[in-house]
């Protein structure tokens, strides 16, 4: 077999049993790597029912037929199991360089089961496979887990996955650093890590994939590296001059209301300019770095002195995070901001569940849900850079307040009650991330239907395809239809959200990063090209289509009806000012386009359950079992919550 | 017709006359299309624009003492 190392790591940390898996030809061609992996050894091996940090919960973390090749946007890793925060599936990708180091020990995925009865590292090689000890490392910050493996093994070439402090204290939106900068951020899958006193996982080797046609894999490399700033399906160029939150984004998505700002509740910043990425880089920037192998080198290099010691070695912050610590929170100060972006990355902290969840607490203080008894004293005012950054710290340790915030905000909003609910800012218990619903309401439909709740990486950007540009040509060729408004909610631009979603599905099996603006037809012929298979664009899409379907059984199996696919009332209604106050998404509209978005899945259109037919076109027939298993299927409640 | 249009950049340093802000006069019942020609847009660049912060369409209507904004396409995360 051509691109693939052939073999899946299975480690019991109950046990210390270390195994190794070698699946058919024909499961590789039918799951591909990555986000098809994740789907398929979630649904099928994780037990029904179990809490997320039970030690039976897996750990999936898989690698794609790109990775481990020297291409723009290869090295990246998906990793899944059950979420901590939503209670259902959960996926997350990253890059960086450890996804490279664990192809080159020769392995395509790890599945992490059990519970170590002491914390442990595990040392993956193309030698041997370790389970070390990691008690001296429980409590360290990523930086110093990563620099202390690679100490004490002297292996030079060692690169780590870990999680901080957060994970081990199982902070529900803990993450998973890859090296220092690179998170699998989304759905506390490092609590999940934490929950298993696993601390680290690192690897290193010299193995190499065997790719079917190596000079077409050249050509296409050089053709990207050449061509990328003046690729026009994607942004790669001003990703590389200056990575996410642009100024234009970010001022311009101010001005439309794309920009959250307090909870949410206003989505009209003033200090917007102050927190840019341009602003980012002129104040505390010394440079752009990459991935491996990455020309696009998308990311941001920042140094502050004293007194903030905020280290070049642990990345700038993204548009998520600069709007999330920053506009959500009502904070400009771009000091506060970087620092809580590298506590973050230190730590291994989702930043938008963190930055949303200490927004909704700021809002809280301000409505008399909790005061300064709560907080200990902290005045958590919207705008206060001061507090934002203590609740980081807070958090991180689940110390106080951020005891109750470590939940997420869906819990926290249980827990505090009078009111709350109405604050929280998520889907199935993941945080918005910072794309408003009512700007991009087509990408709200996918955060509403999409498994593991709001994904910024799972859909469409309304905004960006609103007219014939190459951008929208790239979609058509896998099924969008016209461009169109928006906020538009027609059964048209639900059909193209189905496209960008199987397409960014297909990619996270791949596992090929967004920002790298490859078409699909060179990404197929790159997938041809490595493993000499005839593979197909409807086999791609068809991938992608078997992922969601996939990830919506594991959902109805541990009961997460279409009740769930809905979004916070406040998408509903108007922001306080700017351009959305006199807007809202029409409950209608989105409740039809919902049900469009079922049928057109092959779901049934009132409770969004996978019909048999479907099942069977997508030949996961066998998947038909966990339904039949399920609650009863609830009926679409008209897609607002509380 | 007198409208008043702004280009950000990058999409800014695209345009043949550079400039930030432009008065243009433009013929009653001219578009969002025709102010962007008229500035230099060239054909087939990807664009979002807004007046008073509402997402305006090519072919949305101009009227006397619009100021109509234009950006790169909002994407995730980039633009």
């Amino acid at each position: 077999m051509r691109g693939f190392a052939g073999k899946i790591l299975r480690v019991d940390l109950t046990s210390r049993k270390i195994t190794v898996d070698q699946p058919a030809e024909s499961f590789y061609r039918t799951y591909l790597g990555g986000a098809g992996f994740v789907s398929y050894f979630l649904l099928k091996e994780v037990p029904r029912g179990i809490d997320a940090l039970d030690p039976r919960n897996k750990l999936i973390l898989a690698l794609g037929p790109m990775t481990g090749l020297a291409m723009p946007g290869a090295t990246r890793d998906c990793v899944g199991a059950k979420s901590p925060l939503t209670g259902g599936y959960s996926k997350s990708e990253a890059g960086g360089f450890f996804p490279m180091a664990l192809k080159k020990a020769g392995y395509d995925a790890i599945i992490v089961e059990g519970k170590a009865d002491r914390p442990v590292y595990l040392r993956v090689t193309d030698q041997e496979v370790e389970i070390r000890d990691a008690a001296h490392l429980w409590g360290k910050t990523v930086l110093e887990t990563q620099d202390a493996i690679a100490a004490e093994t002297g292996d030079k070439a060692i690169r780590t996955a870990a999680i901080g402090p957060p994970g081990e204290r199982l902070v529900r939106f803990a993450c998973i650093m890859n090296d220092l900068r690179e998170a699998v951020g989304r759905g506390g899958l490092g609590a999940v890590m934490g929950s298993k006193n696993l601390k680290a996982i690192a690897a290193s080797g010299r193995w190499n994939p065997d790719v079917a046609d190596p000079a077409r894999i050249r050509a296409l490399t050089q053709i990207m590296n050449k061509g990328f700033n003046d690729n026009p399906i994607g942004f790669a160029n001003k990703l590389h001059e200056r990575g996410t939150g642009g100024s234009a984004m970010m001022l311009a998505g101010n001005e439309i209301g794309n920009l959250p700002s307090y909870n949410f509740g206003v989505n009209f910043f003033d200090g917007t300019a102050k927190v840019t990425a341009d602003a980012v880089l002129d104040t505390y920037g010394t440079g752009m770095d990459g991935c491996a192998a990455c020309a696009v080198r998308c990311k941001k290099v920042v140094e502050i002195g004293e007194p903030w010691n905020v280290s070049k070695r642990n990345g700038g912050p993204e548009y998520e995070s600069l709007a999330s610590l920053g506009p959500t929170c009502g904070v400009d100060d771009l000091a506060h901001i970087t620092k809580a972006n590298e506590l973050a990355n230190l730590y291994g902290l989702d930043t938008i569940s963190l930055g949303v969840s200490i927004g909704f607490a700021m809002e809280c203080f301000e409505n008399g849900i909790l005061t300064t008894r709560d907080t200990a004293g902290i005045e958590l005012k919207f705008g206060s850079a001061e507090a934002m950054l203590q609740m980081v710290e807070l958090i991180a340790h689940r110390q106080g307040i951020g005891d109750l915030l470590a939940e997420g905000t869906m819990r926290a909003a249980e827990k505090l009650g009078r009111g709350a609910e109405a604050l929280a800012m998520h889907v199935k218990g993941l945080e918005i991330p910072m794309h408003e619903p009512r700007v991009k309401q087509g990408l709200g439909v996918i955060y509403a239907v999409e498994a593991q709740g709001a994904d910024h990486c799972a859909g469409m950007h309304d905004t960006a395809y609103m007219q014939d540009s190459p951008a929208f040509e790239h979609l058509r060729g896998m099924g969008a239809t016209r461009p169109l408004p928006a906020n538009d909610l027609s059964d048209e631009k639900i059909a193209s959200q189905k496209a960008a979603h199987l397409w960014n599905l297909f990619l996270d099996s791949v596992v090929c990063c967004q920002f790298v603006p490859w078409s699909i037809d060179q990404l197929v012929e790159i997938v041809r090209a490595v493993t000499g298979w005839s593979y197909t664009t409807h086999e791609a899409l068809k991938l992608g289509e078997r992922i969601a379907t996939l990830g919506r059984v594991f959902n109805i199996r541990e009961g997460i009806t279409s009740a769930q696919d809905s979004l916070p009332k406040r998408m509903f209604g108007p922001t306080r000012a700017g351009a959305l106050k006199n807007g809202g998404i029409d409950p209608e509209k989105f409740r039809h386009a919902v049900r469009t978005f079922y049928g057109i899945m092959g779901w049934d259109e009132e409770t969004g359950v996978p019909t048999h037919g479907k099942l069977v076109d997508l030949g996961i027939g066998w998947a038909a079992e966990e339904l039949s298993a399920a609650a009863p299927a609830t009926p679409l409640d008209g897609g607002v919550m509380a | 017709m007198r409208i008043t249009i702004e280009v950000m950049i990058p999409l800014r340093n695209r345009l043949p006359q550079g400039g930030r802000i432009t008065t243009l006069e433009l013929h009653p019942g001219g578009t969002v299309a025709d102010a962007l020609r008229a500035v230099g847009v060239p054909e087939g660049e990807p664009w979002n624009a807004s007046i008073a912060g509402q997402l305006v369409a090519a072919t949305h209507p101009l009227k006397e003492g619009d100021f109509l904004l234009v950006f790169p396409p909002i994407a995730g995360g980039s633009g």
